[in-house]
């Protein structure tokens, strides 16, 4: 007797076509283009808003607009690059690539992946509209309290506080179907042999992400639904005068917001190892050390908040315990950049742009790393804290550590996506520009930050003149190269170069087996792991 | 003298996740996430914890949804002159049986563009693959059921 058995999940078997192929589409292909175009619109808006903030910090005094209006540009420039741009563009690498990297056909609960896409744009709606709404009289503006919504300020701020509470329980529901979806397809549609030690790293830094989103959603949305209560129904968690404690929500934003930390950048310590393999060349080094280290940084990540707010008072043996786990997370994170390097070393090494943005990722997070450990220092924090040392530290851990390595990923996976190869050359100038117009921007801060700059105002003393004016051409040059990235994309998915099916020598794993582009519904034959 | 083939396809979803340890992934994300709510819960942050409830709930449905359909499948068995179909979907079984010389296959199309791949005789048809095949495995499947209900000699 023959005997065939087909593998294939529910609700994925038709193609539909036009704009209803995008609203009501379950296939993970069209949603992860959907996150990952959604996420460079964001990009760029967010952007605007920091090139704004940098050209009224061109020159001290005020230039462009009042103090209430850069706050509120900087707020929103912060949630936008964080929940809009970084998190939906690692959750659209998540929806393209563990599908094909695992061998199933698509994701585990397809509707509810479309559910958690659309509800992103209301989200972005509600965190930009106050801006439109105060041009016509309404409401005082967008939030303006920074992303992370201390109270009081945030108690007494007007309805862009409101409008952004709303954005953020939208982007948690959508994060939390997204943790959802990605733990019941790691755990449930794996292909035969391939065990949880044989899934790709990039499947291992969306896992911990999840749990992460699991253990740490939950109390954001507790907290801002208690802010939204005692603006508007009388409560005083958060009012002192009223026996509240307004500490008491730093301790619940940052733990979220620490962790929030790794779920940016989990998922790209995932794809860089592949990244640096398939350019250098060579096996992976470090497989299994690589995977505890994510876990024991997912770990750390949730036991070290209190080190963001250490100048607000606690007592010392809490000051202890938060500096020395927070410098206890730098053990794990030298592992893995000891297997990044280790994997590169001796290999028959080629500089693609997806290899040039991994390399430079490297070099720039390790600066990140290393500035965030002396900031976990509690007497070097107490001068650095908020200054804009802390600004140039992040962004060199989020834009250099996160943005840049979605970069490298989109130049790695865009021709696999496409069919088609992008322009190198074109790439080569974005990266040398990225990173060197990054620098220009960022090390000037670094320097007005340790001579005592704040962060969040928009003016300064003479004496930080000449480097803000140094960052703010540095910005504008980042701002404009990133139009090349945008132009390289659109080009790629238009035409171009056919390419392979393995598009890179020294590619491994499953998602290079299929055709470039991928079937609609790729693997109708299940893939044997051996 | 009529020669027999046997035959059999089997559409299902591939399931690398056991009952046992849907049921044991459920209890470390519980643990997880009700650790953190009753510790914020202790300190008066208590509206962490109906969110921390909501989230476990849309887990507890997810696995649920993918343990009831774990069993799922859809079978063509071609023995002897019997042509069966069978269906499990959720906890329904349904099945058929036709006679193998008239028991015919065909691809219809809808207006919408979804194509069934319907398998039947003497007025009664039954639908194959709906869940678990797409358009190409079902013209690939049609051709090669064609192929083996006309192997007969």
């Amino acid at each position: 007797m023959s005997t065939t058995t087909v593998a294939h999940h529910e609700e994925h078997s038709d193609h539909p076509t036009g704009i209803m192929r995008w609203l009501t589409t379950t296939n993970h292909k069209d949603i992860g283009t959907m996150y990952l175009t959604f996420s460079l619109v964001m990009f760029l808006v967010g952007g605007a808003m920091v090139l704004g903030i940098r050209a009224e910090l061109f020159q001290p005094g005020l230039q462009l607009m009042n103090p209430d209006f850069y706050n509120q540009l900087i707020g929103v420039h912060a949630l936008i690059m964080i929940f809009a741009a970084l998190m939906p563009a690692a959750t659209g690498f998540a929806n393209w690539m563990i599908p094909l990297q695992i061998g199933a056909p698509d994701m585990a609960l397809p509707r509810l992946n479309n559910w958690g896409f659309w509800l992103l744009p209301p989200s972005a709606i509600l965190l930009t509209l106050p801006f439109t709404l105060a041009l016509f009289g309404i409401g005082d503006g967008a939030i303006a309290t920074g992303w992370t919504f201390y109270p009081p300020l945030s108690v007494q701020g007007g309805i862009g506080v409101d409008f952004a509470i709303f954005a953020v329980h939208l982007l948690g529901v959508s994060s939390v179907m997204g943790s959802i979806n990605i733990i019941v397809t790691l755990f449930n549609m794996r292909a035969p042999g391939m065990t949880l030690m044989k899934m790709p790293m990039f499947a291992w830094g969306w896992l911990i992400t999840a749990f992460l989103l699991v253990a740490t959603i939950p109390v954001l949305a507790g907290a801002v639904t208690m802010l939204l209560t005692d603006r508007h129904f009388g409560t005083h968690f958060f009012d002192a005068a009223g026996g509240g404690d307004p500490i008491m929500f730093q301790h619940l934003f940052w733990f979220f917001g620490h962790p929030e930390v790794y779920i940016l950048l989990l998922p790209v310590w995932g794809f860089i190892p592949q990244i640096l393999q398939t350019f250098s060349r060579k096996p992976m080094y470090g497989y299994k050390a690589q995977v505890y280290s994510l876990w024991a940084i997912g770990a750390l990540a949730v036991v070290v908040w209190a080190h963001h707010f250490f100048t607000a008072g606690m007592p010392v043996p809490a000051l202890l315990y938060f500096m020395y786990s927070t410098m206890a997370i730098s053990l794990p994170l030298a592992v893995l950049f000891f297997c990044w390097i280790k994997t590169m070393w001796r290999g028959s090494m080629s500089f693609e742009t997806p290899m040039l943005f991994a390399v430079g990722w490297i070099i720039l997070f390790g600066i990140g790393g290393l500035t965030g450990l002396v900031l976990a220092d509690v007497a070097a924090d107490a001068q650095y804290h908020n200054s804009y040392f802390v600004v140039a530290h992040f962004h060199y851990t989020l834009f250099a550590g996160g943005i840049m390595g979605i970069m490298a990923g989109v130049y790695y996976w865009l021709p696999k996506m496409t069919g088609h190869m992008y322009n190198e050359k074109l790439g080569k100038l974005h990266f040398w520009l990225t990173a060197i117009s990054f620098n220009v921007t960022f090390i000037p801060q670094f320097f007005v930050g340790l001579a005592g700059m704040p962060r969040r105002i928009p003016d300064y003393a003479l004496q930080f003149a000449e480097f803000n004016m140094i960052s703010t051409i540095g910005a504008f040059v980042l701002g404009l190269s990133q139009l090349l990235f945008v132009y390289n994309i659109i080009s790629c998915a238009r035409g171009g170069t056919k390419a392979t099916d393995k598009v890179w020598e020294g590619a491994e794993g499953l998602e290079w087996t299929l055709s470039s582009p991928p079937p609609y519904h790729s693997f109708n034959e299940q893939p044997v792991i051996k | 003298m009529l020669s027999v083939l046997d035959y059999k396809i089997i559409a299902r979803p591939n399931n690398s996740l056991s009952s046992e340890g849907a049921f044991k992934l459920l209890v470390v994300l519980g643990v997880l996430a009700l650790i953190v709510a009753v510790g914020f819960t202790h300190i008066g942050a208590w509206l962490v914890l109906p969110f921390a409830g909501l989230e476990l709930l849309a887990f507890a449905l997810a696995f649920y949804h993918i343990r009831v359909h774990a069993a799922d499948f859809e079978s063509i068995t071609i023995d002897g002159d019997e042509v069966v179909v069978e269906k499990k979907y959720s906890r329904q079984m349904t099945s058929a049986v036709f006679q193998r010389y008239w028991t015919q296959v065909s691809v219809k199309k809808s207006s919408g563009g979804k194509s069934a791949l319907m398998i039947g005789s003497h007025g009664k048809e039954i639908e194959f693959g709906k869940h678990f095949i797409d358009d190409e495995q079902r013209a690939v499947l049609v051709r090669e059921l064609k192929k083996k209900l006309r192997n007969i000699n």
